[in-house]
C-alpha cells in the first residue's frame, strides 16, 4: 500500500515537472485535508458495518449554517462554529437513530439524508454564495505555522489521535467487534445500538469539521460544496483496507488511500485533463477499490 | 372484498392518493382538467417506466442506483447517433443495446465481486454520468430529425405515446411477474437467495436478466426524454434514482427483497406524480423538491418497517440489514 502510493508519486513527478514544487505539494496537501477528515469518519462507520452517503451534503449544510450566522453577524465566531458543528453532529445522529431504531439499511437512510441536507442547504441560500465573512473566521483555514497551513496540521493531528484512540480506547475499539459480528457483540453485553448510533453521529461531526476548514479556506459557504466527497472518502477507506461487511479498516490505511487519490487527482490536473473526466475517475476508483479489496480478502 | 383488494394494492396509499387528488381538485380549479392530467402523466412517465424494472430488481433483493445516469447517457447517445444521421431505428436499437450492456456490467460486477449492489451501482452511476459529460463537454446535443419527436411528443388514440408505452409495459411486467414461471422466481430469490441456489435456481443469471431489463428501461426513458425536450442535456435525470426507488418502496416493496408487485408500484408512481404536480401547483420553490423526495424516501422505508414489525413481530437481526447482509 505504502509502496503503491510512493510508486504513483514517483511516476507523476517524472511525468510532470511541476509536481515537486513547494506550491504544488502544498495544494495537494490542502486538497487532501478535506477528504481526509471525512474519510476518517467514514472509516469508523465502515468498521461498524455501515456507510454514510450524506457526508458531502452535511458539509454543505453545516458550512452554510455557520457562514450565514457569521454573515448576518448574529453570533461570534466560536459560537457560529459550535452551532455548525452541532448541526453536522445532529444530522449524523438522525441517520444513526433512524438506522438503529427502524433497522433500515444505512444506504437508504443516508441516501435520503444526502438529498434532504443538500436541499436544505439550497433552500437556505437559494443557490447563492455566502460571502463577506469576518477575518477572524478566515484565519482558521488560511493561517500557517512554519509554512504549513492550519488545516493540514489539524487533520494530521486528528488522524494520529483517532488512530491511538481506536486502538486503545475501549469505547471506540469495540467498533471492530460490533462490525464483525453484531449479534455476538450483543451477547457479550455491548450496546450495539448505541455504538452504531454514536458512530454515525461522529461521522457527521467529522464532516462538520471538514466543512469549517473548507468554508474558512475558500472564504464562503456554498450549497454545492462537498459534491461526491462521499465517493472519494469511501474509495480511500476501502483502498486502505476497510470492507463493506464491517469489522475491518485502519486510520493509517485510510490516510494512504486519501493520499493516493489526491496524487491521482493532482496528476490529472497537472496533465490538463478535462474536469469532466474527474467524475469518471471517481466512479472507476470506487469500483476498482472494491475489486482489489475482494481479491485481497480471497487471498487471505 | 377488501381483503381481496388489499392483496393487489396498498389500501392505505390508495386512500391517501385519492384524498390528495380530491383536495387538489377542490383547492386548485385547474388541477382536474384534461390538460393538467396530461402534464401530471408526462411529468413522471420516465420515472414510471424505470420503476417497472426497479420493482423486479428490488423484489429479487437488489437495487439499481445507476438508472438516472443511464437515462442521461442514453439520451445523449441517441442524440449523437441521430446527429451523425444513422437513422432513427438504428440509433434507438444501438442506444438500447449499449444501455443493456451497462446493466450487464452492473450484474457481472455484483456477481464476480460479491459486492453489495448498492456500491457497484453507486460507482457506475458516477462513472456513467461522467462519461455523459465527457461525450458532450457539457453542451446540449440538438438537431434531431422530425420523425424522432413522435416518441416523446406523439399521440396514440389521443393519449401521449409515452403513457401508452408505460401502460403496455406495466401490463407485460405484471403478467411476467405473476404468471411466468421464470420471472416469478424473483420472489423466492429475493427472500432467500441461498435457499434458491440450493433449489437449483441460477441466481447469478437471474441477476443479469433483471439488471439488463432495468438498464434497457432506463434507456427507453432516456430516448423519450431526448425526444420530449428536442435535445439531450447532461443534467437530465438528476436524482431520478431517488424518485424511482421511492415510488417502488412507497408502493409497498421491501428493500430486503421478496415483496412487491407491479400493481403496487404503479400506485406508488401515481402518488409521486400527483405529489410532484401538487408541489408545482402550490408554488413551492424547486429547491424544496430535493428535501421532499429525500424525506419521502426515508419516511416510506420507516413506515414499511414499522408495519412489517407490527404484522410479524419479528425484528431484523443486524446482519440482515447492515451491509454484511446477503448478496
Amino acid at each position: 500500500m505504502l509502496l503503491l502510493t510512493l510508486f504513483v508519486g514517483a511516476i507523476i513527478s517524472i511525468l510532470t515537472p511541476n509536481f515537486l514544487t513547494g506550491s504544488n505539494l502544498k495544494s495537494v496537501a490542502m486538497g487532501m485535508t478535506y477528504d481526509l477528515i471525512v474519510a476518517l469518519g467514514m472509516t469508523y462507520v465502515l468498521i461498524l458495518g455501515g456507510l454514510d452517503l450524506s457526508v458531502g451534503s452535511n458539509i454543505a449544510l453545516s458550512g452554510i449554517v455557520t457562514t450565514l450566522l457569521l454573515q448576518k453577524g448574529w453570533v461570534g465566531v466560536p459560537l457560529a462554529i459550535s452551532i455548525g458543528l452541532g448541526v453536522s453532529f445532529i444530522t449524523g445522529a438522525i441517520n444513526g437513530a433512524v438506522i438503529v431504531r427502524y433497522r433500515i439499511n444505512p444506504f437508504i437512510v443516508t441516501l435520503g439524508m444526502m438529498s434532504l441536507a443538500r436541499g436544505a442547504a439550497m433552500v437556505l441560500t437559494s443557490g447563492y454564495f455566502v460571502t463577506s465573512l469576518p477575518q477572524s473566521f478566515l484565519i482558521i483555514g488560511r493561517g500557517e505555522i512554519m509554512g504549513i497551513p492550519f488545516p493540514v496540521i489539524a487533520s494530521v493531528l486528528i488522524s494520529i489521535v483517532l488512530d491511538f484512540l481506536l486502538k486503545n480506547w475501549i469505547s471506540l475499539n469495540r467498533a471492530f467487534l460490533v462490525g464483525a459480528n453484531p449479534d455476538y457483540a450483543e451477547l457479550l453485553g455491548i450496546n450495539v445500538k448505541r455504538t452504531i448510533f454514536l458512530g454515525f453521529a461522529l461521522c457527521g461531526l467529522f464532516s462538520g469539521i471538514s466543512a469549517m476548514f473548507m468554508c474558512s479556506r475558500l472564504a464562503m459557504g456554498y450549497a454545492q460544496f462537498g459534491l461526491e466527497i462521499e465517493l472519494r472518502a469511501l474509495g480511500a477507506a476501502v483502498i486502505g483496507g476497510a470492507t463493506f461487511s464491517g469489522g475491518r479498516g485502519s486510520i493509517w490505511g485510510t490516510f494512504l488511500g486519501v493520499l493516493l487519490l489526491a496524487l491521482i487527482n493532482n496528476g490529472f490536473v497537472l496533465m490538463d485533463a478535462s474536469i469532466y473526466w474527474q467524475k469518471v475517475v471517481n466512479g472507476t476508483i470506487l469500483i476498482v477499490a472494491i475489486a482489489t479489496a475482494v481479491r485481497h480478502a480471497k487471498r487471505k | 372484498m377488501i381483503r381481496k383488494l388489499s392483496e393487489h394494492t396498498n389500501l392505505g396509499l390508495l386512500a391517501v392518493t385519492v384524498l390528495l387528488f380530491l383536495v387538489m381538485s377542490i383547492v386548485y380549479s385547474h388541477f382536474f382538467t384534461l390538460y393538467n392530467l396530461e402534464v401530471i402523466a408526462m411529468g413522471f412517465v420516465q420515472e414510471a417506466i424505470m420503476a417497472l424494472g426497479m420493482t423486479m430488481v428490488i423484489i429479487s433483493g437488489g437495487i439499481d442506483l445507476s438508472v438516472g445516469s443511464i437515462l442521461v447517457f442514453s439520451s445523449i447517445l441517441v442524440g449523437l447517433f441521430l446527429k451523425a444521421k444513422w437513422g432513427i431505428a438504428v440509433s434507438i436499437i444501438l442506444t438500447l443495446g449499449i444501455s443493456g450492456l451497462i446493466g450487464f456490467a452492473n450484474a457481472a460486477m455484483i456477481n464476480r465481486l460479491r459486492a453489495h449492489p448498492f456500491i457497484v451501482t453507486l460507482g457506475t452511476m458516477t462513472a456513467i454520468r461522467g462519461f455523459a459529460l465527457v461525450l458532450t463537454g457539457g453542451h446540449p446535443v440538438t438537431g434531431f430529425p422530425k420523425g424522432f419527436f413522435y416518441f416523446g411528443q406523439g399521440y396514440l388514440f389521443d393519449i401521449p405515446f409515452p403513457v401508452v408505452l408505460f401502460v403496455f409495459l406495466a401490463v407485460v411486467f405484471h403478467i411476467l411477474l405473476r404468471r411466468n414461471q421464470y420471472f416469478s422466481q424473483a420472489y423466492f430469490i429475493g427472500s432467500n437467495p441461498n435457499a434458491a441456489r440450493l433449489c437449483g435456481m441460477n441466481v447469478e443469471r437471474f441477476r443479469w436478466v433483471t439488471y439488463v431489463i432495468s438498464a434497457i428501461l432506463a434507456g427507453i426513458a432516456g430516448i423519450i426524454t431526448a425526444s420530449q425536450y428536442i435535445s439531450a442535456n447532461s443534467s437530465f435525470g438528476l436524482d431520478a434514482e431517488l424518485r424511482v426507488i421511492t415510488a417502488v418502496i412507497i408502493g409497498g416493496a421491501s428493500l430486503s427483497g421478496g415483496v412487491g408487485t407491479i400493481g403496487r408500484t404503479v400506485l406508488g408512481v401515481i402518488f409521486l406524480a400527483i405529489v410532484a404536480n401538487a408541489l408545482v401547483q402550490a408554488g413551492v420553490p424547486t429547491y424544496w423538491e430535493k428535501i421532499a423526495y429525500g424525506a419521502m424516501l426515508v419516511l416510506s422505508v420507516m413506515l414499511e418497517r414499522y408495519f412489517r414489525y407490527k404484522r410479524t413481530g419479528v425484528e431484523d437481526v443486524w446482519k440482515d440489514f447492515m451491509l454484511g447482509g446477503k448478496v
